[in-house]
């Protein structure tokens, strides 16, 4: 089981939602492997291709908007994981008959996800929480 | 805490050095002017004399045997390799006496030249007076000579073969190759030997106040004692400090230059020059002159003093001081040693560099002779004493009288103060060689850094902590003018015995108490002789070096 | 999660900086490998990770406890961990049986002693237990260390050049059986090494460190090798072929015919490299997206021979070129030798204006 535990928090609430929905689809598929039901790794895969990609727009646009100095080096790093998720699309189509292609996966997504994903993120941290509380304290004084 | 302990260790060994100079420049009645008018040219002049003849007579024999000895094969040559260090054995007051009792106008020798030449009086004949400047120069050079030899012994050990010969290649003869690349190369090792050689120079008290020699180590007792004025005392060893302020930094300088005169290390047999015949006769007996002058004569001498003068009752006192003498040098050697791993690991598991300098302030007591640090030490501890009196005369009404000043406590804090150094060299050098991943593996596998250093860094020194307890004990055991001013009252050790029963001409009766100092000597010399026999080019001999050159960093 | 989180990591000694922003995840059960460059800092970042040296800047978490940050320190000793030293670090003065229960002592002595027996085992060294390490060769040594490290089941392994002491026929088996205990124990391991070949053999996951104390890339070793996403990554495994010009239509023309420059723009200089292995040698007549060579040399070198030729027709025509080809290179074969390119072995690189 995958979690997103304190180390690995942006403390972005927007940001932190998309990982832990990119974490239960991949606590999905993991579960559907360990219980021998690699088949639907086919299925779920693509879902968690396509969340990623919704959740790296909504990324960029937030650093965008922030004015983050390095967004643009951080669109590139969510460009350049493509072909891994090309690599993570074709193994879960040979995942149902081979096993070894089904742990390959599995082993894959983790790191995919916690190494790739959220530890690039990370980077932004500290940047983007001063940035977020700036902007609600600046809406609580004009409200 | 190994922070706070390192840095009141420090202070303590800095205290009495800083109360010196304080008293120096607050003096309670200013006899400066008084000193600069009357005594001071003298001490100055007297102890640069010295000191250049100890240091000019040390160079030679030094140098010249060490490089006989590592560059040419004649008679006797592996003998001479440790047997050059002998004379590292004998204190200087010792044999200082020794040739006083034989060479004066009463003694044997000129008693036999009286008798075949018909002389009667001391006008009719000249003799060397050996209770001169002269004299001094000569007897501390037959004993301090082996420093420089083992520095450049080593120096010449570690320079690549190759170069020398590359020299000789290139058309230069031995002797100018020896001039031109072989002492240039070897210089930064030998001024650090020579550097040793005048810290004990500057250290003797012994042998100039047996010749009265006016050195400043000898005025400073005078006015101290003498004269009664504490003031003048630190005025003058104030003085002295800024003597050994230019040793430190020179050697300092050569260390630092030392660096880059590294050649190549490669292990390669040493060429041998062959000495054919009668120079190697004459090399044979270079080298046998100053240990037959330094060590055996006066060790022969002694045994037959020892032998004619024995007393079973003298006997029995001499080994009460002895008693008090090992006592004191076992406590002063195991404190120093504790103190020493205790400042050597801190710094190494904090790996500080405040650590690391504290640990270096804390060795410089090497540096200070002892006259000036028995004065701080007496001076720290009588101030000490004066205000524990006063608090317990103002808040119980009874007076302490003085609780530290004259008692072992305070003998074995001078020692501690001087020869600290000897064992942080040396538990530091060795704790050098664990590698860090030594500390690494154990703490990573759980064990604490007390567990680690007493499950992993002190079975691997073992040998060296045993050698840094013997190398302060010894010294401890040869010491003579902390002792002389610092010790209780009507508490003697072998030294202050010696001292005392030699200087009323008694040496006969101060023996047996010599050669046992002299034979504790010996240990540290065997030491070091095991060491060189297991060096081989380029290898152990740096480590000597190393080790040497450690005890006074 | 499980495992360790090294997030942010700089360090510096004194002005150098060595560690430049390093983060990474090792997730229980597998090996990550730290590929780069003597001195780039790979060791001081173990160090750090262990807690042998203070994190400066970035957190560490092992098992979801923090271990270091800005204002956290734990101390090696409680951070439960296998560190397995370049240099071994066995304590000279213990067995190899006292070195690997060394770290046991929380445990009552039965215990302790059946379990560093099961390492032992586990490693092969049962019959050495009671030898010193000095008599063991290196690569009992370097088992005798990786059971130390084992033995108080640590909840994370950090591997320093684990293969570096040993001579290369004796390295392929001790990696392997290395591998295969860490598998067993299926616990997190960090290592770190730099050799590319040490790297993926063993990893699950392999970062590229830079001179710079940067990650360049982190990926499977298929990724690492297959997409190297910068020049230096590609190097990495072995000299390259060079081809230089300027991109049009997506392709830089070249004697092999047109090569793939991914995104470089028309008109952009690109620099093309090519794994010797990428270019293939065949004899005979005329081969389809093939060019004719002169071969100038042929070394074997075991399984596989390095061919040096020169082009003679096209765009790179004089150029000299190396080739890896499986087995011996047949001098004898008769007509034209003829060199094409392996799409998969190319590797275009935009170059900066
Ligand atoms: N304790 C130290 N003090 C100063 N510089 C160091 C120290 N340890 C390592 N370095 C320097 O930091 C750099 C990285 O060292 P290291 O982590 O050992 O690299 P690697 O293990 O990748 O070879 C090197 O340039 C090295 O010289
Ligand atoms: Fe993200
Ligand atoms: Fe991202
Ligand atoms: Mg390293």
């Amino acid at each position: 089981m995958v979690e997103i535990t304190r180390s690995f928090e942006i403390e972005v609430e927007a940001i932190d939602a998309d990982h832990r929905q990119l974490v239960e689809i991949i606590n999905e598929i993991t579960q559907a492997i360990d219980d021998g039901r690699a088949g639907e790794c086919a299925d779920l895969v693509p879902n968690f291709v396509e969340f990623s990609q919704q959740h790296f727009a909504r990324e960029e646009a937030l650093l965008t908007k922030h004015a983050y100095p390095l967004a643009e080096k951080h669109r590139q790093h969510h460009v350049g994981l493509t072909d891994k998720m090309k690599n993570i699309q074709a193994l879960s189509e040979r995942a149902a008959d081979s096993q070894p292609a089904a742990d390959a996966l599995r082993k894959e997504l983790v790191f995919i996800l916690m190494d790739d994903v959220i530890n690039e993120d990370l980077a932004f941290k500290s940047f983007l929480m001063k940035a977020e509380a700036r902007d609600t304290s600046g809406d609580d004084a004009g409200s | 805490m190994w922070a706070a302990g390192t840095l009141a260790f420090t202070a303590l060994a800095a205290v009495p050095v800083l109360a010196v100079i304080y008293l120096a420049f607050t003096p309670g009645e200013n006899i400066w002017p008084h000193l600069v008018s009357t005594v001071l040219g003298g001490y100055v002049t007297t102890t640069l004399i010295l000191m250049l003849g100890v240091g000019a007579g040390t160079l030679i024999i030094g140098v010249g045997t060490a490089w006989l000895v590592t560059m040419c094969r004649f008679p006797g040559r592996r003998l001479f390799e440790w047997g050059m260090l002998l004379p590292m054995a004998m204190p200087a007051y010792i044999i200082a006496y020794v040739y006083t009792d034989i060479l004066e106008f009463a003694g044997p020798l000129q008693g036999a030249l009286r008798e075949i030449f018909g002389w009667s009086s001391k006008r009719d004949y000249w003799f060397p007076e050996i209770r001169s400047l002269g004299g001094a120069i000569a007897m501390m050079t037959l004993v301090l000579y082996p420093y420089v030899y083992l520095l450049s012994r080593a120096a010449f050990l570690e320079q690549s073969v190759g170069v020398f010969e590359a020299s000789r290649s290139l058309g230069r003869g031995p002797w100018r190759s020896f001039f031109t690349v072989a002492l240039p190369l070897a210089r930064p090792a030998i001024i650090i030997g020579l550097y040793l050689v005048l810290m004990e120079t500057l250290n003797d008290f012994g042998t100039v106040d047996f010749f009265a020699v006016n050195t400043f180590s000898l005025g400073i007792f005078d006015v101290w004692m003498n004269m009664n004025n504490v003031s003048g005392a630190a005025q003058l060893a104030t003085v002295l400090l800024v003597f050994v302020a230019f040793l430190v930094i020179g050697e300092r300088y050569a260390r630092r230059k030392q660096r880059f005169h590294h050649t190549s290390t490669k292990m390669q047999a040493l060429p041998g020059f062959q000495l054919p015949g009668a120079r190697g006769i004459l090399a044979t007996a270079g080298c046998l002159t100053p240990i037959l002058f330094g060590f055996v004569l006066p060790t022969v001498i002694l045994m037959n003093y020892a032998w004619r003068h024995f007393d079973p009752e003298l006997t029995q006192e001499i080994l009460g001081h002895a008693l008090n003498s090992i006592r004191l040098s076992v406590l002063a050697g195991a404190i120093a040693v504790v103190i020493a791993i205790f400042m050597a690991y801190g710094a190494r598991i904090r790996g500080s560099r405040l650590l690391m300098v504290a640990n270096r302030i804390a060795a410089m007591g090497y540096a200070i002779p002892g006259a000036v640090l028995a004065v701080g030490v007496l001076v720290v501890l009588g101030g000490l004493d004066n205000s524990i009196d006063g608090f317990a005369r103002e808040n119980f009404g009874l007076s302490t009288g003085l609780i530290f000043s004259g008692t072992i406590a305070a003998v074995t804090f001078g020692y501690l103060v001087r020869f600290l150094a000897l064992s942080l060299g040396t538990v530091e050098a060795s704790l050098g060689k664990v590698t860090p991943s030594m500390d690494g593996a154990s703490r990573s596998l759980g064990r604490g850094a007390f567990a680690t250093m007493r499950l992993v860094h002190l079975p691997l020194i073992r040998g060296s902590v045993l050698t840094a307890v013997l190398l302060v004990f010894v010294d401890c055991m040869k010491e003579l003018p902390m002792t002389v001013i610092l010790r209780p009252f009507n508490f003697q050790t072998l030294a202050t015995f010696v001292h005392q029963y030699a200087s009323d001409e008694q040496l006969g009766e101060a023996a047996l108490a010599a050669l046992s100092i002299v034979g504790v000597g010996v240990l540290p010399v065997i030491l070091l002789s095991l060491t060189i026999a297991k060096s081989r080019p380029g290898h152990g001999a740096g480590q000597i070096a190393a080790q040497i050159a450690e005890r006074e960093a | 999660m499980q495992g360790l989180h090294m997030v942010g990591v700089r360090h510096a000694y004194g002005k150098t900086q060595v560690l430049n922003d390093i983060s990474l995840t090792v997730p229980a059960g597998e090996l990550v490998c730290l590929l780069g460059p003597s001195g780039c800092g790979k060791t001081t970042l173990l160090r750090i990770a262990a807690g042998m040296e203070r994190l400066q800047t970035g957190s560490v978490t092992i098992d979801e406890v923090i271990v270091a940050a800005p204002n956290v320190q734990l101390p090696p000793e409680e951070r439960q961990i296998g560190f397995m030293f370049q240099d071994y670090a066995l304590f000279p003065h213990l067995t190899v049986f006292e070195n690997v229960a060394f770290g046991l002592f929380r445990q009552d002595r039965q215990t302790a002693r059946a379990r560093a027996l099961e390492v032992l085992e586990q490693v092969g060294m049962t019959q050495h237990a009671e030898k010193h390490p000095h008599l063991l060769s290196g690569g009992q040594q370097q088992r005798v260390a990786l059971a130390r490290a084992l033995a108080p089941k640590p909840r994370l392994v950090l591997l320093d050049e684990p293969f570096a002491g040993l001579d290369t026929t004796m390295r392929a088996r001790v990696r392997q059986q290395t591998l295969s205990v860490l598998k067993q124990t299926s616990v997190a391991t960090l290592m770190v090494t730099h050799d590319p070949r040490e790297a993926m053999y063993m990893a699950d996951r392999i970062k590229v460190m830079g001179e710079n104390g940067q990650i360049l890339q982190s990926g499977r070793p298929q990724d690492i090798y297959y997409n190297p996403a910068e020049e230096y990554v590609a190097r990495l495994f072995g000299p390259m072929n060079m081809i230089e010009g300027v991109a049009q239509d997506g392709s830089l023309a070249s004697s092999f015919g047109p090569l793939a420059v991914g995104d470089a723009g028309n008109g952009q200089a690109v620099r093309v490299l090519i794994r010797s292995e990428g270019l293939i040698l065949s004899h005979g007549g005329e081969q389809p997206g093939g060019t004719p060579v002169d071969v100038l040399s042929a070394h074997l070198l075991g399984d596989s021979s390095l061919v040096g030729f020169r082009v003679r027709e096209g765009i790179n025509s004089g150029a000299e070129f190396q080739a890896r080809i499986p087995g011996a290179f047949d001098l004898t074969g008769r007509g034209q030798t003829w060199a094409h390119v392996d799409p998969a072995q190319v590797f275009p690189y935009p170059q900066k204006q």
